[in-house]
């Protein structure tokens, strides 16, 4: 007992179904596929973002340690206009923010360290351009402004590790602005955090008995 | 409604509903198929599981690391548990840096990858990459190249990671100096110091001290637990001494064995080097050595010419002669050169690693072997040892088959073998000095549930490739409180010593006091305990000072509108002092642009790893981590 008479019956009856639901089937394996070949793309896309930035990061970095890094600055600029947010952008604009310091060019390093804070991709980076910006300032004989750069950094979301850092920066423009005072306080933050390195806590620890009894 | 269903089952849902079945159906358990086994895992992060496999390959090549660096004394160094904690943040670490890079879409790239593994030296053949040797070390260390690859991808990925920040570190030049002017720092001092020796003497310690300390640190006077065990030591060298030896035996031994005996050929030979360096090119060495050469065929002495001629410093002197040596001792040109010459030939120049040599030997000894009778000593002790090694092995396997066939006791084993069962005093967990006792294998043994609990023989426990031993626990004595008695005496050493220390900082802050008064520091105030030094000006490198005392006179605040600064100190050694600092200033700074240089150097490099170890520590801390308790004891499965 079939539910079609005849053979002609069930094939009305298909042709009816497709009538009715073809367009609706057709439009979802359209959607699909482009889905499909659109995330593909996307994901090619970032891969060749990716292993640009890779290359463009080990190349700026190879040149750096070969004091050669003027015939790329062109290429490395670029790079950091077209994919600010990488880490790569920030390890590169850290690297110019270097050569600019032994250039003597402050002001530019201090641009370099100002672009991070503005594109870098989190807290831990930014405050490393921060911090450099403080010692910058200090090479410029400006402590003022060392001090300016070390306030605008919000401590709240760092881990102890990177306080103890801010704490140490903190204690050197203390001392260059002749507060010893500060300077101990900021010191002995540092060593109240542990599972530091012991260079930066033999350091600090040096600095700090200088300060006894002042 | 059954009839409705029985009206659709032919239609297209039917075929819908046994479409789904048949997916089920082939679909299901094909995990299990992907991922073998259920996966064991020994923490979270940020969702991803790490399993036990990550951890147990990482822990195992850090254990394998040490064991080589430390060999034996690896399980006197190495903490079990510490080690696993170690492995476990290391591991959790990187795989928190992979998770970071992938969010922050970072990549090593394949060709940067295989970059880097051509460019490891250890990989090259000939100075260049060879997949062969690649392949052959990669099997060798256990690793398949998939495997190893991902391992390095993983290694560039982090060193990436730590890249960005750390090759562009920097420091102020103030900073250098403010740290240079502190090293060179010099300070004005005087100190006393108070003898805390004498006043042990002094002080007074009653019994209800003793037994008041005795009380309260009840648990410093615990014996720890102890077994009185007894051992066999089954040993080669005992062996080969009690074995019998026939005279026959021995003759045929030496028969059999000759090339043991036989003395290899030896040749004296005599040579003149011309060195190849900075200042003398090849060609003009070669050219000298033919002069030399053609020296000697027209009639010189060989011995003459070398030594006026010859730059080997060691054998020049004696004309060159450097007495007899076997083949494979010297450079192989030399060698080879050596023994294919006949006894008085001059050589053509050999060119080795050193220059160009003539060479001419001057005796050759041939190869040969000794008469029976001239070394029959040694043929003895030779035939002893290979019998004893022999032996061994067998009564090994006896020991270890009486030891087990009867648990509860050493003797038949003993009997059987001729050994002699030694029973030790009593011994802790810390073992005891000797070959035996000092040996972790043995104690650990020893305090194992099976021996000392159950009271059965224990397994042999090789000492070293030539000794074994075999043990059993007699007596175990529970940890047990000392009484009072006996530890009385070192209870009150102790309390007087402390007493003594205790008086001395007293009297070094009294003498503060007076000193802050106007009292002036000098040799008048000495005592019979009381000891003036006066210093000086001094830096940090002040070699004659207990490197704690120079840090303490550094320490001491500075003194102030001229007023000295008095501080105390107790030393390690239980006296204290009472450092005067006069004055303070900065000595003379180093002036070489290489210190500073040097300085800068190390503060940028000190800078560098607190940023980056900093970053890293705020990676772990942002992500969401689930250790499980397994890893601490997790066994690797063979």
């Amino acid at each position: 007992m079939s539910r079609y008479n005849d053979d002609d019956e069930q094939l009305q009856a298909l042709k009816a179904w497709w009538q009715k639901n073809g367009t609706w089937l057709l439009s979802g394996v359209l959607v699909v596929v482009v889905a499909w070949s659109g995330w593909t793309y996307w994901q090619n896309h970032q891969l060749s973002k990716a292993m640009q930035g890779s290359a463009m990061f080990e190349l700026v970095q190879a040149q750096a340690q070969q004091d050669q890094i003027g015939e790329i600055l062109r290429d490395a600029k670029q790079f950091l206009a077209e994919q600010p947010e990488s880490p790569y952008a920030t390890g590169i604009a850290l690297i110019l923010g270097k050569h600019y310091f032994d250039q003597a060019a402050y002001d530019d390093a201090l641009a370099q360290y100002d672009w991070v804070i503005r594109h870098s991709p989190d807290a831990s980076l930014s405050l490393v351009a921060s911090l450099r910006s403080a010692k910058v300032a200090l090479q410029q004989g400006n402590p003022a402004s060392a001090q300016a750069y070390l306030d605008a950094v919000s401590l709240k979301a760092l881990a102890p590790e990177e306080k103890a850092n801010y704490h140490f920066m903190a204690g050197e423009v203390a001392m260059a602005q002749q507060a010893p005072d500060q300077a101990r306080t900021h010191y002995e933050s540092v060593l109240s955090v542990t599972g530091l390195p012991d260079g930066l806590k033999n350091l600090t620890r040096l600095k700090l008995s200088d300060l006894a009894g002042n | 409604m059954l009839q409705s269903i029985r009206d659709h089952a032919q239609g297209w849902i039917a075929w819908v509903i046994v479409g789904l079945i048949i997916l089920t159906f082939a679909l299901f358990g094909i995990d299990q198929y992907a991922k073998g086994d259920k996966v064991v895992t020994v923490a979270e992060v940020n969702g991803e599981d790490v399993t036990a496999r990550e951890f147990l390959t990482l822990y195992q090549q850090q254990k394998n690391r040490l064991k080589n660096q430390f060999g034996e004394m690896y399980d006197q160094v190495v903490d079990d548990a510490e080690l696993r904690e170690q492995v476990m943040d290391a591991l959790l670490e990187s795989v928190v840096v992979r998770q970071w890079a992938q969010a922050h879409n970072m990549i090593v790239s394949d060709q940067q990858l295989s970059a880097t593994i051509q460019s490891a030296e250890v990989f090259h053949k000939d100075g260049e990459f060879d997949q062969q040797t690649y392949q052959n070390i990669l099997m060798r260390n256990g690793l398949n190249v998939a495997r190893f690859e991902q391992q390095q991808r993983q290694h560039l990925i982090e060193t990436q990671n730590r890249q960005l920040t750390m090759s562009s570190a920097l420091v102020a030049d103030s900073q250098v100096n403010a740290l240079m002017t502190l090293q060179a720092q010099e300070r004005d001092v005087n100190y006393l110091r108070i003898d805390h020796r004498p006043l042990m003497k002094q002080v007074t310690v009653t019994d209800e001290d003793v037994s008041d300390y005795y009380r309260a640190h009840s648990e410093e006077f615990v014996r720890p637990e102890q077994v009185v065990m007894s051992y066999v030591t089954l040993s080669q060298a005992k062996i080969a001494q009690s074995l019998e030896v026939d005279e026959t035996e021995l003759k045929r031994f030496y028969d059999n064995n000759q090339d043991l005996f036989t003395q290899p050929e030896e040749r004296q030979a005599s040579h003149i080097l011309i060195q190849v360096n900075e200042e003398r090119s090849e060609q003009e060495a070669l050219e000298t050595i033919q002069r030399l050469r053609q020296q000697i065929k027209d009639g010189a002495e060989f011995a003459q010419v070398a030594e006026e001629n010859s730059e080997d410093p060691g054998s020049a002197s004696a004309g060159g002669d450097l007495g007899l040596f076997q083949q494979g001792l010297m450079v192989p040109e030399f060698d080879k050169a050596v023994f294919s010459l006949a006894k008085g030939e001059l050589s053509e120049p050999v060119k080795t690693e050193f220059g160009y040599h003539l060479i001419q030997v001057t005796a050759i000894e041939e190869s040969q072997t000794p008469a029976y009778s001239t070394i029959r000593d040694e043929v003895e002790s030779a035939y002893r040892k290979m019998q004893a090694e022999q032996r061994y092995y067998e009564q090994l396997e006896t020991l270890n088959t009486l030891a087990y066939e009867q648990p509860d006791t050493l003797a038949p084993a003993a009997e059987a073998l001729g050994l002699e069962i030694v029973t030790t005093d009593p011994v802790s967990r810390n073992g005891a000095d000797g070959p035996v006792l000092g040996d972790r294998k043995v104690i650990n043994t020893a305090f194992s549930d099976e021996v000392k609990n159950q009271g059965l023989n224990s397994e042999s426990i090789q000492l070293d490739e030539t000794k074994a031993v075999v043990l059993r626990v007699n007596d175990v004595m529970p940890k047990a409180q000392k009484p009072l008695e006996e530890v009385a005496s070192t209870i009150r050493q102790q309390l007087t010593s402390q007493k003594a220390r205790q008086a001395s900082a007293d009297m070094a802050s009294e003498l503060v006091r007076s000193l802050r008064d106007g009292q002036e520091m000098s040799a008048q105030m000495e005592t019979d305990v009381i000891e003036y030094h006066p210093v000086g000006w001094m830096g940090r490198d002040h070699g004659q000072m207990l490197p704690p005392l120079v840090e303490a006179i550094f320490k001491a605040p500075k003194p102030e509108q001229n007023q000295a600064s008095y501080t105390t100190f107790a030393l390690p050694t239980g006296d204290s002092v009472v450092i005067e600092v006069l004055g303070a200033r900065t000595g003379e700074m180093p002036q070489a642009e290489e210190t500073r240089t040097q300085l800068r150097t190390a503060l940028t490099n000190l800078s560098a790893t607190a940023e980056m170890q900093a970053r890293l520590s705020a990676m772990v801390a942002d992500a969401d981590i689930h250790r499980k308790e397994n890893y601490k004891t997790i066994k690797p499965r063979l």
